[in-house]
C-alpha cells in the first residue's frame, strides 16, 4: 500500500512540474549555420502531414552540411511538404506544398523575408519581375500570379489541370501541365495563354539548351503511355523530335542541363546523360543508382558536379550523393528527411 | 452501473483470488466462452464501463500505447511494440480488422453495446486467429437467462459539443433474451489550442473536426432446451467525420464516412462431454474518403461471409480437447484495385489442455491457415501454468505466428506486391502472478522476433510498393498491480500498469540503413497508467492518469515527441436510495485535468482541460 501511494504521489509530482516541450523535438538540439563559402540548398520534403520539411545547406568549400537550417535560423518550422526551391533576385523562394505557401528567405542568412499565402497546392515558383511571379499548382486548376515585393497573390491564370515545372524564355513562360500531355505558353506581360504544345503524357520537367530548343521530359504516367523526351523549337512552338522510352513502366523525371547547355541529364532509376545532338535515347546509364531509389537530381551550374538524392525509407534522414562532371563519386552527404530538390547559390 | 461487465470482472478476480479458475464446472452453456483462450495464457479483462470507444477502454484498463491523431480522429494501438495491423480485433469470435488496411480505427470501434472485452497478449492471440503478432482484442456479447425488463439510458454532454446518448433495452425470461441497443455520439471538437508552428505561438480554434456516429444493435438469444442455445447478433454503425489538417495547414474540408454491418448467427449445443458451437456471420464495411480540393472521392467496400465450427471435448474434469474450423470469404472493391478482389481464408485449430494434480497445467495447440495465393506457416503454441502455495502462479507461453499481407499490400494499383510473404514471428513470455484477497501483482517479461516485416517503399517507377523489408526484435516487461482496500467507510481499489518496450530494427534490405538497432517509430519505451477508485456511500470517484514516454518519429532516432501524462477525474453520485430498484446516477468528468499541452502525433493538436456531465438511468421492472 505504501508503495502504491508512493506511485500516486510520484505521478502527481510529475504532473505538477510543467516541463513543457510540445510537438516534435530534435535530439541534437540546435544545429548551426555559419561558414562562408558557396552553398548548395538541399530542399527536404519531410513527411506528408507532419510539418517537418527542412533545408539542408552544403558548403562546397568546407564540405560541411548544416541540416535543419531554416528552423534554426528562424526558430520556426518550415511547414508541411517542401516541393521546390528557386532563386529570384538573390532571394530563395521555398514552395511548401501542403502548407499552401511560398516562404521567401534571404540567401545570406536564410531568415524569412515574407510569406506568400492563400495558395491551394503550390508546386513551383518562377520570378518574372519585381512585381510579378508565377506559382504552379496541383489542384487549383490555375497558375497563381503573385507579387514578390508585397508577398501577395494578385491574380490567377486558369488552366485545365495540374501544372508542374516552368521556365521563362524571351518573355514567354513555358509550363509543364503534368495532368495532361501539354506544355502551356504564357505571355508574361499579358498573363495570357498564347499557345499549347502537345508533347507526351505527363510532362514533368523542362530545360532550354544552347540553341534555344526547349526540352520536355514526359513520364508517360503510370503505365498509361510511353515516356518521352521531346525537343521543341521555341520560335515556332513545334515539336521537332520526340524520343520514346522502350519500357512503358519507366518513369523518367528531373530533366536537367549542364552549364554548357549541351548535355541533358535525367533520372530513370539510374542517372542518364544525353547530348542535345543525339538522335536516340542513351541506353546505358551514366551513373548507376546502385541500391538507391533516386528521388532528386541537380547539376551544379558553376562546376557541373552532379547531385542525386536518396530518401531511403522516407522515415530516416536522407542521403545526397555527389559526383564530378565525369561521373566519379566524390562523397555522400547526410541531409534532412526526404531530400529531393537542389538550388545552387553563387559564392 | 453494476452492469454485466462489472459483474464479470468481479467474478473473474474473485476466481483469481481463490485460485479456482481452472477446475471444471458442470458444463453449462452460459459459462462456456468458446472464444476465450485457456487459462494458461495471460489475458487482461477490459471493463467497458464509462467508455464509448475501444481507445477509451484500452486507455482506462491498460498501459498500451495509443496513437491518436486528435479527438474523434484516427486512433491506432501498439501492443508490445507492434504496429496497428499486428493487433487483431475480434467480434463474437470473428476477426474484424479491415482486410484492406489490416488495422482498425479504435475511435470508431464502438463498445457502447459490447458486454465484455478482453486483451490477449502474444501467444494467447493464436487461439482465435493468426496475425496478432502483438496481441488480440476480443469483443463479445453474451447473456444469462434470467427474467428481466431493464432499460438503461446514458446521456453525456460536454465541452466542444460532446453529446453522447446510449439506450439499452433488455428483455427476457428463462428461454428468450432480447437486447436492443442504440447509441449516438457526436462532437464538434472545435477546441482552442496553441499553434506552435507560428513565429509567435498563437491560440487558434480547431476546424473541420466534427464527428457523428450512430449505432444500432439487436441481439436475440433463445434457449429451447437446457443444453442448447441459439443467438442472433446484429450490429450496424454509421459514422461521419471531418478530418482536420495538421497545425498551420488550411483545411481542404476532408471528410470520411464509415459504415459497418456485423452479424452472427450461432448455435451452441452440449451433450455429455461434448460442447459444439456453429456460427455464421456476414460483414459489410464501407469507407468513403472525400477531399474535394484534391478531387479525391475514394470508396472502399468489403463484404465477408464467415463461419466457424468450434468444439470442446472433455475427457474428464482436468483434460480437454478443443477443435475449431474457420472459413472466411472476403470480397473487396476499391477504386485503387483493378476490379473486385477475393480472398478465402480457412483455418484448422486443435488444442489440448490438461491440468495436473500438482498445480501444473499446460496447453499445446496447433493452427494451420489456408489463404488464397499465400503460403503461410503452421502456428504452434504452448503454454504452461504452475500454481503454488495458493497465491502464486508462474506462466510460460511461446508461439510462432504470422500476419498475412493485406488486400492493399497485395492488390493496390499500382504498387501492390503479389509476391509478398507473410510477416513471420516467434514469441515467448514468462510471467509471475501473486494474488490474494486484496492484492494482485503480476510481472511478465516477453521476447519476440519478427522477420519479413512489411513496409511500403518508393520504387523507381514513381509509385510506392510494399516489401518484406526488415527484421524486428522486441523485448519488454509488463507490471501490473491491483489493490483493494477499505479505509473506514471508504472502499477503494487501485490499479497500476507499467510497460517497458524495446523494439528495434535489426536488419533490412536497405544499404547503410540508419534505422538499424534503433527503436521503431511511435513505440515508447515506457508507458504507465494508474487508476484509483473510491466509493463512499452513494458517491464514487475515479482518478486516472497515464504516462506515455517520449517516442521517436524518425527511424534514425533523431527527432522525438516529448512525453505526456494526461489525467482525468470522474465523480459520480447515486441519486436514488441504496438498493432501490431503479438506479439514477449523475457524474462529472474532467478530462486532461492538469490542462496539459501535448501532442501524440506530430503537429496534431489535442484539447486542454475539458468537461462532461454524465447521467445514467437504469429502470428495472
Amino acid at each position: 500500500m505504501r508503495l502504491t501511494i508512493y506511485i500516486i504521489l510520484l505521478l502527481l509530482f510529475f504532473s505538477a512540474c510543467k516541463k513543457k516541450e510540445v510537438g516534435p523535438q530534435r535530439v541534437d538540439g540546435i544545429a548551426y549555420f555559419k561558414e562562408a563559402g558557396s552553398k548548395v540548398v538541399i530542399g527536404c520534403e519531410g513527411n506528408f502531414g507532419t510539418a517537418n520539411a527542412s533545408l539542408s545547406i552544403y558548403n562546397t568549400e568546407t564540405n560541411l552540411v548544416s541540416n535543419n537550417v531554416f528552423n534554426t535560423q528562424n526558430n520556426l518550422p518550415l511547414g508541411d511538404v517542401l516541393q521546390s526551391t528557386s532563386l529570384f533576385n538573390g532571394d530563395l523562394y521555398i514552395v511548401v506544398n501542403n502548407s499552401n505557401k511560398v516562404v521567401v528567405v534571404d540567401t545570406s542568412n536564410f531568415k524569412v523575408k515574407g510569406t506568400i499565402t492563400g495558395l491551394t497546392s503550390p508546386r513551383y515558383f518562377l520570378g518574372i519581375s519585381e512585381s510579378k511571379g508565377y506559382v504552379t499548382d496541383l489542384f487549383a486548376n490555375e497558375i497563381s500570379i503573385v507579387n514578390p515585393s508585397t508577398f501577395q497573390k494578385i491574380g490567377a491564370i486558369s488552366v485545365s489541370s495540374w501544372t508542374e515545372e516552368l521556365l521563362m524564355n524571351n518573355g514567354n513562360v513555358y509550363v509543364a501541365q503534368k495532368g495532361t500531355n501539354q506544355v502551356l505558353v504564357i505571355d508574361s506581360s499579358t498573363d495570357e495563354i498564347t499557345d499549347s504544345i502537345t508533347v507526351g503524357r505527363e510532362p514533368n520537367s523542362l530545360v532550354v539548351d544552347a540553341f534555344n530548343n526547349l526540352w520536355v521530359l514526359c513520364s508517360g504516367g503510370i503505365n498509361e503511355a510511353q515516356p518521352s523526351l521531346n525537343k521543341i523549337n521555341i520560335s515556332s512552338n513545334s515539336v521537332t523530335s520526340s524520343l520514346l522510352f522502350n519500357d512503358i513502366s519507366d518513369s523518367p523525371s528531373s530533366l536537367r542541363i549542364d552549364s554548357s547547355k549541351q548535355e541533358l541529364f535525367y533520372l530513370n532509376n539510374d542517372v542518364f546523360r544525353q547530348s542535345i545532338s543525339a538522335t536516340s535515347l542513351n541506353s546505358s546509364s551514366y551513373i548507376s543508382a546502385g541500391n538507391s531509389i533516386l528521388y532528386g537530381l541537380g547539376i551544379n551550374p558553376f562546376n557541373n558536379d552532379i547531385y542525386t538524392a536518396d530518401a531511403i525509407d522516407y522515415i530516416q534522414p536522407g542521403k545526397v550523393f555527389r559526383y564530378d562532371g565525369a561521373g566519379n563519386s566524390l562523397d555522400t552527404l547526410s541531409v534532412g528527411l526526404i531530400p529531393q530538390d537542389f538550388t545552387f547559390l553563387e559564392n | 452501473m453494476r452492469n454485466w461487465c462489472t459483474i464479470y470482472f468481479v467474478i473473474f478476480f474473485s476466481l483469481m483470488v481463490t485460485g479456482q479458475i481452472d477446475t471444471l464446472p458442470e458444463v453449462e452453456i452460459e459459462v462456456v466462452n468458446i472464444n476465450a483462450p485457456s487459462a494458461t495464457f495471460k489475458t487482461i479483462e477490459l471493463s467497458t464501463e464509462n467508455s464509448n470507444t475501444l481507445n477509451q477502454v484500452l486507455e482506462r484498463n491498460t498501459a498500451v500505447y495509443l496513437k491518436s491523431y486528435g479527438l474523434g480522429n484516427l486512433v491506432t494501438v501498439s501492443v508490445r511494440g507492434s504496429n496497428a495491423s499486428q493487433t487483431q480485433l475480434l467480434w463474437n469470435g470473428f476477426t474484424i480488422n479491415s482486410p484492406t488496411l489490416g488495422q482498425n480505427d479504435l475511435a470508431i470501434s464502438s463498445t457502447a453495446l459490447i458486454d465484455n472485452a478482453s486483451l490477449q497478449l502474444g501467444a494467447a492471440s493464436t487461439n482465435n486467429s493468426s496475425g496478432g503478432l502483438g496481441g488480440a482484442i476480443l469483443l463479445e456479447n453474451s447473456t444469462d437467462f434470467i427474467k428481466r425488463t431493464e432499460l438503461d439510458i446514458l446521456k453525456e454532454n460536454g465541452s466542444f459539443g460532446i453529446d453522447n446518448s446510449t439506450l439499452k433495452l433488455k428483455l427476457g425470461n428463462n428461454k428468450w433474451q432480447s437486447f436492443t441497443g442504440f447509441s449516438k455520439k457526436e462532437a464538434k471538437n472545435n477546441f482552442i489550442y496553441t499553434d506552435f508552428l507560428q513565429k509567435e505561438p498563437k491560440r487558434v480554434q480547431q476546424v473541420n473536426a466534427a464527428f457523428e456516429q450512430l449505432e444500432l444493435g439487436q441481439n436475440i438469444y433463445f434457449k429451447p432446451t437446457e443444453n442448447q442455445q441459439f443467438s442472433l447478433k446484429l450490429n450496424g454503425v454509421k459514422s461521419d467525420r471531418q478530418l482536420p489538417s495538421i497545425m498551420g495547414v488550411q483545411t481542404n474540408g476532408e471528410q470520411q464516412l464509415d459504415d459497418s454491418f456485423k452479424s452472427a448467427l450461432a448455435w451452441s449445443y452440449n451433450k455429455g462431454n461434448y460442447f459444439h458451437q456453429l456460427s455464421l456471420g456476414y460483414f459489410y464495411d464501407f469507407l468513403n474518403y472525400i477531399d474535394t480540393t484534391a478531387n479525391i472521392d475514394s470508396k472502399v467496400s468489403v463484404r465477408a461471409l464467415k463461419g466457424y465450427y468450434k468444439a470442446k471435448y472433455y475427457f474428464n474434469n482436468n483434460t480437454q480437447l478443443r477443435l475449431s474450423l474457420n472459413t472466411d470469404k472476403i470480397w473487396a472493391n476499391s477504386s485503387n484495385f483493378d476490379g473486385q478482389k477475393y480472398q478465402a481464408r480457412d483455418a484448422v485449430f486443435i488444442e489440448y489442455y490438461q491440468q495436473l494434480k500438482n498445480g501444473l497445467s499446460y496447453t499445446t495447440s496447433i493452427r494451420k491457415e489456408f489463404i488464397t495465393d499465400i503460403v503461410s506457416p503452421v502456428v504452434p503454441a504452448v503454454a504452461v501454468k504452475y500454481d503454488f502455495y495458493k497465491k502464486h502462479q508462474l506462466l510460460f507461453s511461446a508461439a510462432r505466428n504470422f500476419r498475412a499481407p493485406t488486400f492493399n499490400d497485395l492488390f493496390w494499383s499500382p504498387g501492390g506486391n503479389p509476391n509478398l510473404q507473410p510477416e513471420n514471428g516467434i514469441m515467448g513470455e514468462i510471467g509471475y502472478n501473486y494474488s490474494s484477497r486484496a492484492y494482485n501483482f503480476g510481472i511478465t517479461t516477453y521476447y519476440s522476433f519478427i522477420n519479413n516485416w512489411i513496409q511500403w517503399l518508393p520504387s523507381d517507377k514513381g509509385y510506392w510498393s510494399p516489401v518484406n523489408l526488415k527484421e524486428v526484435e522486441t523485448m519488454g516487461v509488463e507490471l501490473s498491480l491491483e489493490k483493494k482496500f477499505t479505509i473506514k467507510k471508504v472502499q477503494g481499489s487501485l490499479n497500476g500498469n507499467y510497460n517497458w518496450v524495446i523494439a528495434k530494427n535489426r536488419t533490412t534490405l536497405i544499404s547503410e540503413d540508419a534505422s538499424i538497432d534503433k527503436q521503431l517509430i511511435y513505440v515508447p519505451k515506457n508507458t504507465a497508467s494508474i487508476r484509483l477508485r473510491l466509493d463512499y456511500k452513494s458517491v464514487n470517484l475515479i482518478y486516472q492518469q497515464s504516462y506515455n514516454g517520449s517516442v521517436f518519429i524518425d527511424a534514425a532516432n533523431e527527432v522525438y515527441m516529448p512525453n505526456y501524462m494526461p489525467a482525468s477525474i470522474q465523480v459520480g453520485w447515486e441519486l436514488n436510495k441504496l438498493k432501490a430498484k431503479n438506479n439514477y446516477q449523475l457524474g462529472v468528468r474532467i478530462n486532461n485535468l492538469y490542462n496539459e499541452e501535448y501532442q501524440v502525433v506530430a503537429n496534431r493538436p489535442l484539447p486542454g482541460r475539458y468537461f462532461s456531465i454524465i447521467l445514467k438511468l437504469k429502470f428495472n421492472k
